[in-house]
């Protein structure tokens, strides 16, 4: 054993630096996989068009998936991001004909109080995230049926900078994506950059210690929940631009994916670990196997047995990761 | 010992007393500690020692008696009052961030921050490393790596860390400790000790608490016996035997007291 790790053998380092490196990246390595696997099975798959479309589909879902990172990460969940972007796109709808700016200032508005109203249930009356946030999805959708009387509402007069939001493109660029990536930026920019970063990390690590040391557990839980309801509401603005339609259904069962995507990303949900980062290689997972199945005409109810194998496989690979790591 | 006859105590206890209705937890205990000596306070359980650390730490209000430091009586309404007279207290839940490396949890809830492109305020790592490096050099605390996380590091190594994290501000003249070795093995154990005792030699003054007394005999320069929360006699470590301790334990008289004729 002692001999061998002096005269280290080559290949046998290779191998394993290769494996270590397949395990601390495997997310990575899965998309490179699924888009080589797309290129081949559809000529269409490579082109810019069908990227930019894929992207332009998958920004509302990066939105909400870097709020949700960010409330896994300090040891949460937030199952209400779904009803929270169809609460937004109710204001958008409602409110458009007092003018597109102010329905989107109400949306960003209405949308945060229902975080910070997440926030408060955890913190002062001491709920657990699932069942306030649980509470929450049910009730906000409740809010979207009786304002809507759970009908459609087409805007008809919206002006077109606001249908600018979801179907316009800068260069090649839809507009979407753009806004996607402001955001994935400032959610990075928070989590490794900021003091409040190191404090989310803190509390979802332990919260024990946190607290011990002065840091306002409450308030920084406070924040994470109605961040992530701010991201869900500008993914709900999105969604409402993109089809001019505010649907009382759109953002239904969103939580799940996000809540996927989060975890394909190798963010735990034991708290302290994790990043946006990898939750973009989560959505984008997601987004170009569901692309593939589309495009080679297999039912998206495969897609769906697929999901939940994935989500299996990448919570053993992350989980086999963090053990390499300690 | 090696404090002049003149030198004054940086930390003196005037008789404090304390009691939770009517157990007397602590009754007048006084103890005066030096600068750059290791005070270890020993007692079965229930004898008031922790009570009487918790008020020197500001955990808890004396009901009675006075706290000095560096001459001048204080009160410690809270744990931030007595750190800010330069009293730090090592509890026995670490709290750790094991997730963290030493730097993170050097200065968890305490970064230190820089302006980027003028207008965005980001956390300095690098100023926050150097001074972790420095620390570590000015208490000659040896760690494999300071971007290990505290998860993947020994008991006696997060011990360490956990105290290098009171001593983060210089102004620290005394640290508590309750129990630091409790839960070590005896290797672990002894870099602890080692530690202390570096920090001593640094004019850093330490009261710790422990049950282990080959521990105590170790790294104490003086023993602080108490009994049924009288703190009965504190005690040169040289001029004693481990006997002599065991028997202030039990029978709660001081060590002349057994020399003298019974009265």
């Amino acid at each position: 054993m002692t001999e061998s790790s002096l005269t280290p053998v080559r290949e046998h380092n290779t191998l394993r630096a290769a494996t270590s490196f397949l395990l601390r990246n495997s997310h990575i390595v899965a998309l490179i996989v699924l888009l080589a696997v797309a290129s081949l099975a559809s000529p269409y798959f490579l082109g810019t068009r069908n990227i930019m479309n894929v992207l332009r589909g998958a920004a509302p879902m990066l939105i909400v998936s870097a709020g949700m990172t960010i409330v896994i990460i300090s040891r949460g969940i937030d199952l209400s991001v779904g009803s929270i972007l169809g609460f937004s796109a109710m204001l958008i709808g409602v409110l458009m004909p007092y003018g597109a700016g102010i329905a989107i200032v109400a949306a960003l508005i209405g949308g945060t109080i229902l975080g910070l109203i997440n926030g408060l249930l955890i913190t002062k009356l001491r709920l657990q995230p699932f069942i306030a946030t649980l509470a929450m999805l049910i009730a906000a959708r409740g809010f979207v049926y009786i304002a809507t009387d759970g009908a459609n509402i087409v805007m008809r007069d919206s002006p077109a900078w606001f249908k600018a939001i979801g179907s316009g493109y800068l260069w090649t660029v839809p507009i979407p994506v753009l806004i996607a990536f402001f955001v994935w930026l400032y959610a990075a920019y928070l989590l490794s950059w900021s003091r409040l970063g190191r404090h989310i990390y803190a509390i979802g690590a332990n919260e024990e210690a946190a607290r011990l040391y002065g840091i306002p557990c409450d308030l920084v839980k406070i924040k994470v929940y109605a961040l992530a309801a701010l991201f869900s509401a500008i993914a709900g603005i999105i969604m409402a631009s993109r089809l001019n339609v505010a649907e009382p259904n759109v953002g239904q069962l969103m939580e799940l994916d996000a809540i996927s995507a989060t975890l394909i990303g190798g963010t735990s949900l034991d708290g302290g670990i994790g990043g946006v980062l990898g939750t973009v290689f989560g959505v984008l997972i997601l987004a170009v196997l569901s692309n593939i199945l589309n495009l080679l005409n297999i039912s998206p109810f495969v897609q769906m047995v697929l999901q939940g194998v994935i989500i299996v496989i990448a919570v053993v690979m992350s989980e086999m990761r963090y053990r390499a790591k300690s | 010992m090696n404090q002049a006859v003149d030198a004054a105590p940086i930390l003196s206890v005037r008789e404090i007393s304390k009691s939770y209705g009517g157990l007397h937890a602590v009754r007048q205990a006084s103890i005066d500690i030096f600068a750059g000596e290791v005070v270890a306070l020993v007692g079965d359980n229930g004898a008031g020692k922790s009570s009487f650390i918790k008020m020197l730490s500001g955990v808890m209000q004396p009901d009675a008696g006075s706290i000095l430091v560096g001459g001048r009586e204080m009160q410690f309404h809270s744990p931030a009052d007595a750190r800010s007279a330069g009293i730090e207290t090592l509890h026995q839940s670490l709290g750790l961030v094991d997730v963290f490396d030493v730097r993170e949890n050097l200065f968890l809830g305490r970064e230190l921050t820089t302006t980027k492109w003028g207008v965005l305020p980001v956390i300095d790592t690098r100023a926050m490393r150097r001074r972790t490096e420095e620390l570590l050099a000015r208490i000659d605390l040896k760690l494999p790596s300071i971007d290990a996380k505290v998860r993947s590091m020994s008991g006696g190594q997060r011990q360490s860390v956990a105290i290098a994290r009171l001593l983060l501000e210089e102004d620290v003249r005394l640290l508590i400790m309750d129990e630091p070795m409790a839960a070590l093995g005896v290797n672990e154990g002894q870099k602890v000790l080692q530690l202390i005792d570096s920090l001593r030699t640094k004019g850093l003054s330490t009261l710790i608490i422990s049950h282990n007394l080959e521990h105590v005999f170790t790294v104490a320069d003086r023993i602080a016996v108490m009994k049924s929360g009288r703190l009965i006699d504190v005690v040169n470590t040289r001029e004693v035997q481990h006997d002599d301790i065991v028997s202030m334990i039990m029978t709660g008289r001081p060590l002349l007291a057994k020399t003298a004729a019974p009265a």
